[in-house]
């Protein structure tokens, strides 16, 4: 496999509210399917982080279903300019990726 | 970031993006619109209501061939309808949903809401399935994950929503406009380089057109541009997602070759740098149950088969063990109208290339899937139902 001469990314994981890396060290590499060069590193979970990640669901539940589903909702659609943001962070995003790739 | 780990050309690229915007959209606002039901009842000063209350756990699988779509349409409707939500992205494109992460930070939905998860389907996606605090399963993927994930639910009796493989059958008839039948066939063929579970995955023809729908179709898959989507903007395909892919389509048209499938355009593997590319291909001469015809290929790979009749044309379309999608050109009335009764599928599209609208319902039949995504029937899935027996004291209901 080539190797990419950009640095290569790293991304964590989100569980309860804090980005992280998996315990156990491990890390699974991920390909561009069009160059087969490696592009980034991503955790991969150990059973229990699985575990963790649903227990921090269940916890939440308890008080995200008491939340009005309007006010829910509002995540997605009343903070419209967040969203706008982050709509064009992403076309942003995708368009630095290939600018850098593209060299 | 889509482009790089997914290799989808750009213009799809931007628009599974600003589609997943929009489905957010569409989702937050289907949070004041999704109801419940108020019934009549046998005794009298009483209500029966029908609540619907979120399930609890939402656990969300997700497909490597639309990551961020996939992020939009499990979250979108769980988190509305009031449930928690453990994302699991694929781990061939884990990337854009661990960075999605940070915008769900950054939005303010409160901790423990969302989680996004990457690691391997055999140690994660196995804990997630079985463990008993999850209330539903919501994957995309291939049949047979589908039926580990249901197998696995069944331990704790979970609900699942499976939105699983096709072999979606196309259907030219000889009175169709040809030229555009041919290239809607190509769309829904290419789409995302071959792999989206609702593409074109064989054609029937009509006898008296069969000829001529072959030869435009195949002139024009050997006219499909293949190359580094990164690199040619406006390139007609990428590469296939991995080498298992790859080994995987060309084993299936090396065998349908050997026996007796005549190539018409493409065939081959094509080397591009070291990316997983495989050639826009059609194949003639092939049988209704070989494995061509039968088994997902999930490539750029057309076989193509004719009929007589349109009962042979629809007994051959459902002559699978997929359901989920299914596509027909004609310009007459009735023909369209059979087969909108009588092809077995959760979508048929006529005159149409196939792609599914967000409020529609993405729902496979047979072992294309359980349940679906989109649009209302999409929302329910994530529902319970609470039927509330609202009884006043009936003696006060005299006078």
């Amino acid at each position: 496999m080539a190797q990419n001469t950009v640095s290569m990314k790293h991304y964590q994981m989100y569980i309860n509210g804090e980005f992280k890396d998996s315990e156990s060290g491990n890390e699974i590499k991920v390909l561009n399917p069009s160059t087969g060069e490696e592009i980034s590193t991503v955790p991969e979970a150990t059973r229990e982080e699985a575990r963790e990640a649903v227990n921090a669901a269940y916890e939440a539940e308890k008080t995200w279903k008491k939340v009005p589903a309007a006010k829910r909702g509002e995540y997605y659609t009343l903070s419209l300019t967040k969203f706008e943001r982050i709509r064009i962070t992403l076309l942003k995003c995708s368009k630095k990726s290939k600018e850098k790739s593209s060299h | 970031m889509l482009q790089e780990e997914q290799g989808k050309i750009k213009s799809l690229a931007m628009t599974e993006i600003l589609f997943s915007a929009d489905y957010f959209d569409y989702m937050g606002s289907a949070s004041k619109t999704y109801e419940g039901e108020i019934l009549q009842s046998e005794n009298p000063n009483e209500n029966i209501l029908i609540a619907k209350q979120p399930i609890g756990v939402a656990v969300g699988i997700l497909p490597w061939n639309f990551p961020f779509f996939l992020i939009a349409r499990k979250m979108g409707p769980a988190l509305v309808t009031g449930n928690t939500i453990v994302l699991k992205p694929s781990s061939d494109t884990p990337n854009l949903a661990l960075e999605f992460a940070k915008t769900v930070e950054k939005v303010g939905i409160p901790k423990g809401v969302v989680n996004i998860i990457s690691g391997r389907g055999s140690i994660v996606g196995d804990e997630l399935t079985k463990n008993d605090k999850v209330g539903i399963i919501s994957l995309t993927g291939a049949t047979s994950s589908g039926m580990r994930v249901m197998n696995a639910a069944a331990t704790h009796l979970a609900k699942v929503s499976l939105e699983l493989g096709g072999k979606a059958p196309g259907i030219i008839c000889s009175d169709a406009d040809i030229d555009f039948a041919v290239q809607s066939i190509i769309d829904s063929r290419i789409d995302n380089n071959g792999q989206i579970c609702n593409n074109c995955e064989r054609l029937y023809v009509q006898e008296d057109v069969a000829d001529e729908v072959i030869e435009k179709l195949s002139k024009k898959m050997s006219e499909v541009t293949v190359g580094d989507p990164m690199e040619h903007e406006d390139i007609g395909m990428g590469p296939l997602i991995n080498q298992a892919a790859l080994d995987k389509v060309s084993g299936l048209v090396d065998r349908a070759v050997e026996a007796g499938g005549k190539i018409t355009a493409g065939g081959h593997i094509l080397k591009i740098k070291d990316g997983f590319y495989f050639e826009p291909t059609v194949i003639t001469n092939v049988k209704q149950d070989s494995e061509i015809v039968q088994n997902e290929v999930f490539g750029p790979v057309l076989p193509v088969l004719t009929f007589k009749t349109l009962d042979d044309a629809i007994e051959m379309a459902n002559d699978t063990k997929y359901g989920l999608t299914s596509s027909i050109f004609t310009q007459n009335l009735d023909t369209a109208a059979r087969a909108a009764n009588e092809l077995e599928a959760g979508e048929t599209y006529i005159n149409r290339f196939n792609f599914e609208a967000m409020n529609g319902s993405h729902a496979g039949w047979k072992q294309s899937g359980i349940g679906g995504d989109d649009g209302k029937h999409g929302i329910d899935e994530f529902l319970n139902t609470h039927t509330i027996y609202l009884q006043g004291h009936p003696e006060n209901a005299k006078g």
